[in-house]
């Protein structure tokens, strides 16, 4: 890990508020793993610290970020052009384990898809790969030609029916695992609620399952312990530790 | 060659570049990207005679120019330290300062001994001014108590020979009279400042931006704050002063030197740029070249106010 001066390569509008950035990062490309993420300086306004980005994709020497416009420094970002440089410290922290046997199922709400692309992106077509996606409604969902490609199966719900099946993305993870037999391993990527509900109803089906947190956070490498994740033994480092964790570590209900 | 060497009671360090506590862990992360032997000092992050969980999430909220923190000194505690950090702060070639902080003077004196014994230090911090912890019954920092301090460093001073630096609070009436408290009771050097105990407020959620309510306010937002109190501080005080505060360039180091202090620690810019330490030490060595000033002394305290 250190910092590198990138080259925004690209940087456009995909959907409703969100973005997709490409850096020619070739360091960072070689080290990522699925899961870990990209601690970025963006230049302007009044913010200092640094703005966490979970590793979208990786082609070659581009690495890709996926973004929502949220407050200051994500519309900063949006507003760069391409051939800015940027100050880019990553790979950061511990993504998602490698997953030898079985079949995998990845359940992204929202942006949870971020990392997710990355991790399909390396199962590859061998494995017998199911993405759940779920969202508020049909804009929210995100990338799901990108699973495709990927080979992954893709089935989408919404929370408001407009696209998929109306009901929560936990609800289909819970049908997928009851149909299955056999090994399965979960991962997974969104709001708090989400991961918490996936970890219960994995427990209950006795199925491995990762879950990427989001807390905020400074300095990125694990020194300030402003980014604190309830686990079964104590609070653990969200940028350190994390961002990804066994869901059985956590303690769900310490986290809000 | 620049002569940057100072001197902290009877400690020299190659170079006035330190680590403020609690922005540099115990410097192995940093290892990792740099040589820190190369800073004049490491500061560790503060530890306590027992393991802290510290405070629940969120901890942390960014402000303009700067951040509250609401950590509450998280730390494996004494033993763990001796154990696990100990070792690697023994093999540095840099002098390590071991920030302390304790419920009151007797167990700052063990905790003080403790670490003295155990070979890894060069000098104490005393963290009398954390704003995420409360001492006792009065509700208050240590540093915001004159008699709080003196019973403090005096305690740990006759228990300890490791060089002793007080670190206060911004946040008092006037500072001279806290820091003359610590030089009184025989402090080698006070370090200034300590972060600014402050809130954020979200509106829309109607709540606050921390679990803990209030943080500390720290980064090149309290720079201002932080030279009138190291220049209040110098003037009264013989000991050196060691400024903190926003120190993220060169030049901001400079100015706090221009103002008097000794030496400075760098914070929060540890955490936006974790090569911040060096790069203000090797600008620093580039500015007094280019202004053809051989040493630190020809500017220490020479404000022309
Ligand atoms: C490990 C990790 C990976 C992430 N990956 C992605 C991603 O791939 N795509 C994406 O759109 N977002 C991602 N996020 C969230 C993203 O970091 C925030 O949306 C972004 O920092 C907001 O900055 P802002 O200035 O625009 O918003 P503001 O709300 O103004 O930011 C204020 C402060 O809060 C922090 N903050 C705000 N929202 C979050 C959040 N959800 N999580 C953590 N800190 C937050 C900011 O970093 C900043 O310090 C990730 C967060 C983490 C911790
Ligand atoms: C995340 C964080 C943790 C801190 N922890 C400690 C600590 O454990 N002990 C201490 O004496 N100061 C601690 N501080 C205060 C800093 O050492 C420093 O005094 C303060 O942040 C002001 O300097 P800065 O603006 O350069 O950061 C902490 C500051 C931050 C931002």
């Amino acid at each position: 890990m250190r910092n590198w001066n990138c080259r925004l390569l690209s940087n456009r509008k995909i959907a409703d508020g969100v973005w997709l950035a490409a850096f020619d990062a070739p360091k960072i490309a070689a080290a990522a793993k699925p899961g870990q993420f990209v601690h970025v300086r963006v230049p302007g306004g009044e913010h200092i610290l640094r703005r966490p980005f979970s590793i979208h994709r990786v082609d070659g020497n581009t690495i890709k970020v996926l973004y929502r416009v949220v407050g200051a420094a994500t519309f900063a970002l949006s507003a760069l052009k391409a051939g800015t440089m940027l100050d880019i410290l990553g790979p950061l922290g511990h993504g998602f384990p490698a997953i030898n046997s079985g079949r995998v199922i990845l359940l992204a709400g929202g942006m949870g898809v971020a990392p997710l692309v990355f991790l399909a992106q390396k199962l590859g077509k061998k494995r017998g790969l199911t993405v759940i996606l779920g969202a508020k409604s049909s804009s929210g969902v995100l990338c799901a030609a990108a699973f495709r490609e990927t080979g992954a199966r893709v089935i989408a719900c919404t929370e408001d029916g407009s696209k998929g099946k109306q009901c929560l993305a936990t609800v289909l993870l819970e049908n997928e695992l009851a149909q299955a037999g056999g090994k399965t391993t979960v991962c997974a990527c969104g709001p708090n609620l989400m991961l918490k509900r996936a970890a219960a109803v994995c427990a209950q089906f006795k199925t491995p399952c990762y879950v990427s947190l989001e807390e905020r956070m400074a300095c990125g490498i694990g020194v300030c312990l402003c980014c604190p994740v309830p686990t079964v033994a104590g609070y653990k480092s969200a940028c350190k530790d994390g961002p990804v964790f066994n869901a059985l570590e956590v303690a769900w209900s310490n986290l809000k | 060659m620049v002569q940057l060497e100072i001197s902290i009671g009877g400690l020299r360090l190659k170079n006035p570049v330190m680590t403020a506590s609690g922005t540099f862990g115990h410097g192995t992360e940093f290892a990792e990207l740099y040589d820190i032997n190369r800073l004049g000092a490491v500061v560790t992050k503060t530890i306590t005679p027992l393991p802290r969980a510290g405070n629940p999430p969120p901890r942390m909220a960014e402000t303009p120019s700067g951040m509250l923190n609401a950590v509450g000194l998280q730390n494996g505690g004494l033993e763990e330290f001796l154990k696990n950090k100990a070792p690697f702060l023994r093999r540095l070639k840099t002098a390590v300062v071991v920030s302390i902080s304790a419920g009151g003077p007797a167990e700052f004196a063990d905790m003080a001994l403790a670490v003295e014994t155990s070979g890894c230090a060069d000098a104490l911090e005393l963290n009398l001014s954390c704003p995420n912890v409360l001492h006792g019954a009065v509700k208050n920092m240590i540093s915001q108590d004159c008699g709080a301090i003196e019973a403090v460093v005096s305690a740990v001073r006759k228990k300890c020979g490791l060089a002793a630096i007080a670190k206060l609070s911004p946040n008092v009436t006037d500072i001279t009279k806290t820091a003359l408290a610590a030089q009184n009771a025989g402090a080698d050097a006070v370090c200034l400042i300590n972060t600014l105990p402050a809130m954020s407020v979200d509106l829309k959620t109607r709540k606050p931006r921390l679990a803990n309510i209030t943080g500390g306010l720290s980064g090149p937002a309290i720079k201002p704050v932080a030279l009138k109190l190291v220049w209040d501080a110098v003037r009264a005080l013989d000991i050196p002063v060691i400024a903190c505060g926003g120190i993220t360039t060169a030049e901001d180091a400079l100015e706090f030197i221009l103002c008097g202090a000794t030496a400075v620690e760098v914070g929060t810019a540890n955490l936006t740029n974790p090569f911040a330490a060096p790069e203000i030490l090797s600008g620093m060595e580039r500015w007094l070249r280019e202004n053809k000033i051989a040493s630190l002394d020809e500017l220490r305290g020479k404000l022309i106010a």
